[in-house]
């Protein structure tokens, strides 16, 4: 069962509020789907600049694995405040740690409701068929 | 009216647009990767002129060859720089990312395509066309940036005679918006720009581009059990495609680099 403290997006991506922020990354099916369990394949990850609003389901970002190029869509509308800068150098964190080191960006969400987005269940559901 | 029948093969369309612009080649790939609805497509075309594209997140720098080509196109999809010449058949497979064709993750959907690819190839008469796997590529060059020098397991490749094991397909997929585009160049002969690669002609296979398709065709088909139909772009495909094209040859996509321009 996937973390229960977040919400989940059928695209692969997931969202936790935190205080004021929303922290968004993608999941350990995303990372397995991209690089078949081997953490080398993926070469690169695009992450947007801070102070950029965007709309939810908008594309904030892109991941490069070795085989495909993959978009990365906001799970809320807002303006992005951090990205996670251990990225650029350190990959293998989104295999190592997806749910926590593995954070792509943190959001100032225009509305902190998460309730559009799938719960865990919901979520364990979509990628089982 | 007359039903189809339960067991008729799906129907997907072929597309067939030899002699394109870069632009245009890349500006239709767009479109129909847009084209939500649209049944899965097959596209087989060539380029004309003769064109080298760069991998959607390649610095130009990093590809020597493209310093003084006259036609560089960015692509939509990853991994390394190809020269696409008189000698190599492009193809690109378009349909929604739900599709059971294209179902798992990335490296299933590569295999089964590749199955296709191999199968077409060995049928004009390249022999023992397979994946690379654990084994060493001669075509694996460093610093030419090129997608054929950089071989992955998954790679299909052949024996070139008195050379060894090369890399002849380059492939990569760019998934976006529920939809999947995956882009193929065969080799069919040798060129220039990428020297020690596997190709058709080198291992006595015919080199016919309208060889090739057919095979293609009958492959896809029968590996995705589907029915290929001749047919041509929608018009307003084909209007998406000019407008969408105009930003592959420009200046400021073929010379970005995100990895070194976001000042962090």
């Amino acid at each position: 069962m996937r973390p229960d403290d977040r919400r989940y997006l059928d695209t692969h991506e997931w969202a936790k509020l935190d205080g004021d922020l929303v922290i968004v990354g993608i999941t350990d099916f995303a990372v397995e789907e991209l690089s078949n369990g081997n953490e080398g394949d993926l070469v690169y990850c695009d992450l947007p600049d801070v102070g950029r609003d965007i709309d939810q389901g908008e594309t904030f970002g892109e991941i490069e694995s070795v085989k495909a190029v993959s978009d990365l869509n906001a799970p809320v509308a807002g303006e992005i405040v951090e990205i996670n800068n251990e990225i650029d150098e350190h990959l293998e964190v989104l295999s190592e740690d997806p749910w926590k080191k593995g954070w792509l960006i943190k959001i100032k969400p225009a509305d902190k409701s998460l309730d559009h987005l799938m719960d865990a269940e919901a979520y364990e559901k979509h990628i089982a068929h | 009216m007359t039903g189809a029948a339960a067991d008729d093969p799906e129907e997907w369309r072929l597309l067939e647009t030899p002699d394109v612009p870069a632009a245009f080649a890349m500006g239709l790939d767009e479109a129909i990767l847009r084209s939500v609805g649209a049944a899965p497509t097959l596209r087989l075309y060539s380029w004309a002129p003769e064109a080298l594209s760069l991998g959607y997140f390649q610095a130009f720098e990093d590809v020597p060859a493209a310093a003084d080509h006259p036609s560089v196109v960015r692509r939509l999809t990853g991994g390394g720089a190809i020269q696409h010449h008189a000698g190599e058949l492009t193809f690109s497979v378009a349909l929604d990312a739900a599709h059971p064709a294209y179902g798992g993750s990335v490296p299933d959907s590569y295999a089964r395509t590749h199955r296709a690819v191999a199968r077409a190839l060995e049928a004009v008469g390249v022999p023992s066309v397979a994946p690379r796997d654990d084994r060493t590529c001669v075509s694996d060059l460093e610093g030419t940036g090129m997608c054929f020098h950089d071989s992955t397991p998954m790679d299909l490749c052949w024996e070139m005679p008195g050379a060894g094991l090369a890399k002849g397909v380059g492939t990569a997929q760019r998934r976006t918006g529920g939809r999947i585009l995956h882009h193929g160049s065969i080799k069919l002969d040798a060129a220039g720009l990428e020297p020690a690669i596997a190709h058709a002609a080198g291992a006595g296979a015919s080199t016919d581009h309208a060889a090739m398709s057919r095979a293609l065709v009958a492959a896809f088909e029968d590996e995705f059990a589907v029915r290929l139909v001749p047919s041509e772009p929608a018009p307003e495909e084909l209007r998406a495609a000019e407008e969408l094209g105009a930003r592959y040859g420009a200046p400021e996509f073929v010379h970005r680099d995100p990895r070194r321009g976001r000042g962090r």
